[in-house]
Formats: C-alpha cells, sequence, structure tokens
C-alpha cells in the first residue's frame, strides 16, 4: 500500500536521507531503527506528507502523497509525532474528537461522537476524558493521543517513538494495541529506539545509518549483533530467552578504539 | 454499554454562548437607553415600532448607529483577536499584531496631517485612509513571512512587531510636523471612540464586515486542529496555507473596518477570548461566536461609560477600554504566572 523510491532529503546543503526504498503491505508493521540523527523521523515525516522529498517519491496506493489533499491524506493516514505542545487546555475528550476531523462534512453527526467514546474505550481513557489534557500525565496523554489516531480511523499509522516517557506497561500496552491494528489489515510504520521491542513487535525492520537503509528486513536478520555493531558504533550480546527472539543489550565494553581513548 | 449523554464541558459551552447572546440585547438596549437624553430601555422597541416623536428622532439619528457602531467594532475586533490568537497558538496576541492597526494609525495620520482641508470629504477619506493603511500593512507582512516553505507565523509576528516600531516613529514624525488643530483630532482618532460613526460609515463598512465575519466563522475547526500544533493539523488534514491566508485576510479585514469606524480602539480584541475561555473553554466552535457576541456587549457598555462617567463631557472610549482592560489583562498574565507554577 504504501512504497518509497530512492527518497531523497536535502536541506542546508546536507541530504539528511537519501536513496531511500522500501515498500510496505496492508497488515504489516514496520520498524524504523538507527542512531541518533541517522533520518528516522525525516523518513517519517516525509512518508506522513508533511515533508516532500528533494528526490524519489512516495506512493499510497500507488497514487502519489502529492495528489492527495490533506483532507483525503488525513483520511487514510494518521501521525503520532513526538510533539506533546497544547497551546490552549482543551480536554482529553476535545483531542480525541479532532481525529473526526477528516470525516466530518458540514455538520458533525451524533455518531462522530460515539465514535469518539468508542476510541477513548478503547485505548482505556474514558475515565480522565473529562479532565484537561495538560493536566495527564504522560501515560494518559499518550492514550488520549492514540485514541485521537484510532478516532481518524486511518490504514496507515505512522508513529514517531510512541514509547518515549512510557513506563514499560504502558509501553508494552501502547505497541500491542498497535499490533491488534495490523491484524484488521492496517499498516503500521513505528520508529523504535528499544531494539529488543523492535523485534517482539515488527514484521519487519528497516535500519537507517546517517540517512542511508543499512539492512531491510524481518527482525531475525537486521537485528543480529553483527549488523547493528557497525551502525551503533557499539558492541552488542545477544541473550536466548526460551522460545522468544534473543534479547540485545549493548556490550559494556565500547567498540572500537575511537570511542576507548 | 457506552453512555451517550452531552459530556459536561459541551453543557457549560452551550451556556455561556446563550448567556452571551441574552447580554447583548440587553446591552444594546442600556446604550439606546441611557445618555445626555435618557429613554428607559425597555420603552425602546415600541418608540422605534411608532417611528416618530423626539425620542424616535434621537434614537435614529444618534443612538442607533453610535450603539451598532460600537457593536459592530467590537465583534469584529474580538472575534479576530480569537482568530489570531488561535493562529498564532498564543494567548496573548491582540489583532494589532499583524500590523492593521498601526497601519491604520499611519494612514489616518497621513491623511489629517498631510491632506489638510479635505472638508466634507473627510467622513469617507479618513475611515479610507485608515483602512488602506491598515491592510496595505498586514499585506507587507505577510510578504515578509512568506517562504517556499510555507508562510512562517513567527516571522509574521516578529516583523509585525518591527513594523509597529517603525510606524510609531512615522507618526511621530508626523505629530512634530503637525499643527496645533491637526495634533488635536490625531490624538483623538488614536484614542478611538464611536461619536463620529454615521448612518453612511456605518453602512459603507457592513458589506466588509460581513465579508470579514464570513471569512472567519468557518474557522473554528482547522483552529482547533491548530491547538495541537501545526504539524499535527496538517495530519488531521487542515490545508495550512489556506487556513493562514484566510485567517490573517479576514483578520485584516475587521479590524481594518472596525479602525476606519472607531480609531485605536485597544484590549477588546484581546480580553474577549479570553473572557470567554474563562467562562466556557477554548474550543473554538464556541470560542469564535462567544468572543464575537462579548466583544460586542463589551464595547457597547465600554461606549456607554465613556459618554456619560463625565457628563456632559466624553472621556474617550479608548481611555475606557484601556482603564479597565489593562488591570484585567495584568490579572490574566499573573493567573498564567501561577498555573505555570503549579503545572
Amino acid at each position: 500500500m504504501l512504497e518509497a523510491c530512492g527518497v531523497g532529503y536535502l536541506t542546508g546543503g546536507r541530504w539528511i536521507i537519501r536513496g531511500v526504498d522500501l515498500a510496505l503491505r496492508e497488515g504489516e508493521f514496520l520498524a524504523v531503527l538507527g542512531p541518533n540523527g541517522s533520518g528516522k523521523t525525516t523518513l517519517l515525516r516525509i512518508l506522513a506528507g508533511e515533508l516532500s522529498p528533494s528526490e524519489g517519491e512516495v506512493r499510497l496506493w500507488g497514487k502519489p502523497l502529492t495528489a492527495y489533499s490533506p483532507k483525503a491524506l488525513a483520511r487514510r493516514r494518521a501521525v503520532l509525532s513526538q510533539n506533546r505542545q497544547i497551546a490552549f487546555p482543551l480536554t482529553a475528550y476535545e483531542v480525541a474528537f479532532l481525529g473526526r476531523l477528516p470525516h466530518i462534512r458540514g455538520r458533525e453527526a451524533p455518531e462522530d461522537h460515539r465514535k469518539t467514546l468508542e476510541a477513548l474505550a478503547q485505548t482505556q481513557a474514558l475515565p480522565f476524558s473529562d479532565r484537561l489534557q495538560p493536566s495527564l500525565s504522560g501515560g494518559e496523554a499518550m492514550r488520549v493521543e492514540a485514541a485521537r489516531l484510532l478516532n481518524q480511523e486511518p490504514q496507515l499509522l505512522l508513529l514517531d517513538e510512541p514509547t518515549n516517557h512510557l513506563d514499560p506497561r504502558y509501553a508494552l500496552e501502547l505497541l500491542l494495541l498497535f499490533r491488534t491494528l495490523t491484524s484488521q489489515g492496517r499498516a503500521v510504520v513505528a520508529v523504535l529506539h528499544d531494539l529488543n521491542l523492535a523485534s517482539l513487535f515488527a514484521d519487519r525492520v528497516l535500519l537507517l545509518q546517517e540517512g542511508a537503509v543499512r539492512a531491510f528486513g524481518s527482525p531475525k536478520e537486521v537485528l543480529r549483533p553483527e549488523v547493528l555493531e557497525p551502525v551503533y558504533g557499539v558492541a552488542f550480546a545477544a541473550v536466548a530467552q526460551g522460545e522468544g527472539p534473543p534479547l540485545l543489550f549493548p556490550a559494556l565494553r565500547l567498540a572500537g578504539r575511537a570511542l576507548s581513548h | 454499554m457506552i453512555s451517550t449523554t452531552i459530556p459536561h464541558h459541551l453543557r457549560r459551552y452551550r451556556k455561556a454562548l446563550f448567556s452571551l447572546a441574552l447580554l447583548l440585547p440587553f446591552a444594546l438596549l442600556l446604550g439606546l437607553g441611557l445618555g445626555a437624553y435618557s429613554i428607559p430601555p425597555l420603552a425602546i422597541p415600541q418608540i422605534l415600532l411608532r417611528g416618530e416623536g423626539l425620542e424616535y428622532q434621537v434614537l435614529t439619528a444618534l443612538r442607533l448607529p453610535r450603539v451598532l457602531g460600537a457593536a459592530l467594532v467590537g465583534s469584529l475586533l474580538a472575534l479576530a483577536g480569537a482568530v489570531l490568537q488561535g493562529l498564532f497558538r498564543n494567548p496573548l496576541v491582540d489583532p494589532g499584531l499583524i500590523g492593521v492597526s498601526s497601519g491604520a494609525a499611519l494612514g489616518a495620520a497621513i491623511f489629517i496631517v498631510l491632506l489638510p482641508g479635505a472638508g466634507p470629504l473627510e467622513t469617507y477619506a479618513l475611515p479610507l485612509f485608515a483602512f488602506l493603511g491598515g491592510v496595505l500593512a498586514t499585506q507587507v507582512l505577510w510578504w515578509i513571512a512568506r517562504t517556499p516553505m510555507g508562510t512562517q507565523v513567527l516571522v509574521l509576528l516578529l516583523s509585525g512587531i518591527a513594523l509597529n516600531a517603525l510606524v510609531g516613529a512615522a507618526i511621530g514624525l508626523l505629530t512634530f510636523l503637525a499643527t496645533e488643530e491637526q495634533l488635536r483630532s490625531l490624538t483623538f482618532w488614536t484614542l478611538g471612540g464611536f461619536s463620529a460613526v454615521t448612518w453612511k460609515t456605518l453602512l459603507s463598512g457592513l458589506p466588509l464586515a460581513f465579508l470579514a465575519w464570513a471569512l472567519l466563522l468557518p474557522l473554528a475547526r482547522p483552529l482547533n486542529a491548530l491547538v495541537l500544533g501545526e504539524r499535527e493539523a496538517f495530519h488531521l488534514g487542515a490545508n495550512l496555507e489556506a487556513l493562514k491566508r484566510r485567517a490573517v485576510a479576514g483578520a485584516a479585514l475587521g479590524v481594518g473596518v472596525a479602525v476606519a469606524l472607531a480609531g485605536g480602539v485597544g484590549f477588546i480584541g484581546l480580553v474577549a477570548p479570553h473572557l470567554f475561555r474563562l467562562l466556557a473553554g477554548p474550543d473554538h466552535r464556541y470560542l469564535l461566536t462567544g468572543s464575537a457576541l462579548l466583544g460586542a456587549s463589551l464595547a457597547v457598555l465600554a461606549d456607554l461609560l465613556a459618554r456619560t462617567v463625565a457628563a456632559p463631557a466624553e472621556v474617550p472610549v479608548g481611555v475606557v477600554t484601556a482603564l479597565l482592560g489593562g488591570p484585567f489583562f495584568l490579572y490574566l498574565v499573573l493567573r498564567y504566572k501561577r498555573e505555570v507554577y503549579r503545572a
């Protein structure tokens, strides 16, 4: 449903990403990994249609992103960005309701309010839906944001570090929620930092380094110490855990001479 | 399983809107009735229907254009303020920040000082100069803030501040050149007031006011999305460039008409949206209409105060709004400061 061909983004005389190819099918969960500054967020913003690539093209269901109006695009894809700066204290309900925006033509219907309540219930945010968004804890605010995304009824979800600031339980719950969405045929692209969460939830992993794709494949293929070490510049230890994928830890000894002086 | 009762914050919005819709006719009747020649406010509808007599003359020739002008100006300033605060995502924005007010003041100053003796033309020409000055200044700011990446709202705000300083200098220079008499009319214009509003100026401003309302009132939903941020608004399907263009054009038009009719009436555009947010909340679907209603009532009441408090003399209405608005604004700042500390 989503494909990027030779995508590059040039700003300030520097290529932030270049030559990125990827393809995403319905029902797939793609994790984008890479060190800080490797271009993960820029790639996500390009996939969202927010930045137009300096070269290459992104297509959604065969049509270039630029062919969609902002509203038509918003009915098909939703984005969870890292920004948590709300200008005026809307209630959690009002924030979640904004997800209906691309679907409303003319007056809003009772249907829109019913769907908002359902989305809030699905992310377990209903108990605090009357509270002001700025007064919520990080975990609560994230559930409201997730409800807003669900409320948008998108086929494609783009998530920029969704587990940032979340404790392990919230992080698991949130990714589990998005994972269940893929079983309904929706696709998810998530920028993640946690390698083990990526190996737990993703069908495929895209590994970026300095704006270029270093590896693209199943977690089993990509999340191996010998692939990760040159990208992150640190040694990794893989610890077997029962039947699941091996757990990855950065080794305490720093790799390479450049870091050890 | 899920109850579909109206959330209680929705009820708060509706209650606020309903009370403000009741406040406006009350303020209008009060404004029409009280003054140098008092008319019982409740008898006014009857007198207007009868269509004759001294009281009818006073109402139609003096009070009605003035009071309706005040309501029009107040609603335009408050609506423009609410929209611009939403657009800049900043509750401290005043409609003056997009250059309309200072541009209009410069237009008026140029007319008063450099084109003296316009005589009978003055009723139309002065508002026209003010209006053109205001709209032109905003156009310049808009042109400065354009970039290939889209219009930069922060640049718009900063260049607005720069323009205000520049215009202040130009007006200072004109003041230096002005005669005593010109100085007096310039000062009165800057302080603002509704005594100069006539049926003619009111009716010629009305079509533009309607256009401003029509441009601004439908922006509620995209402005709500903008509360989350510019990127989030785009993710939710808002056409940001169209929104910015329409908001700035509508606000420039509305404030341009307001300033042309009444001069520099300050604080209503800043305070009315704040009052509504305190009463109900920040949802723009209610805030825009609510601010417009509240701004209209505030302007009518401020004008009433201006012409009765020192009767038979008349205090400039800009002095009244500043005198009441200044401390209120300070109170808001202190309140927000507390909220910041509490967070």
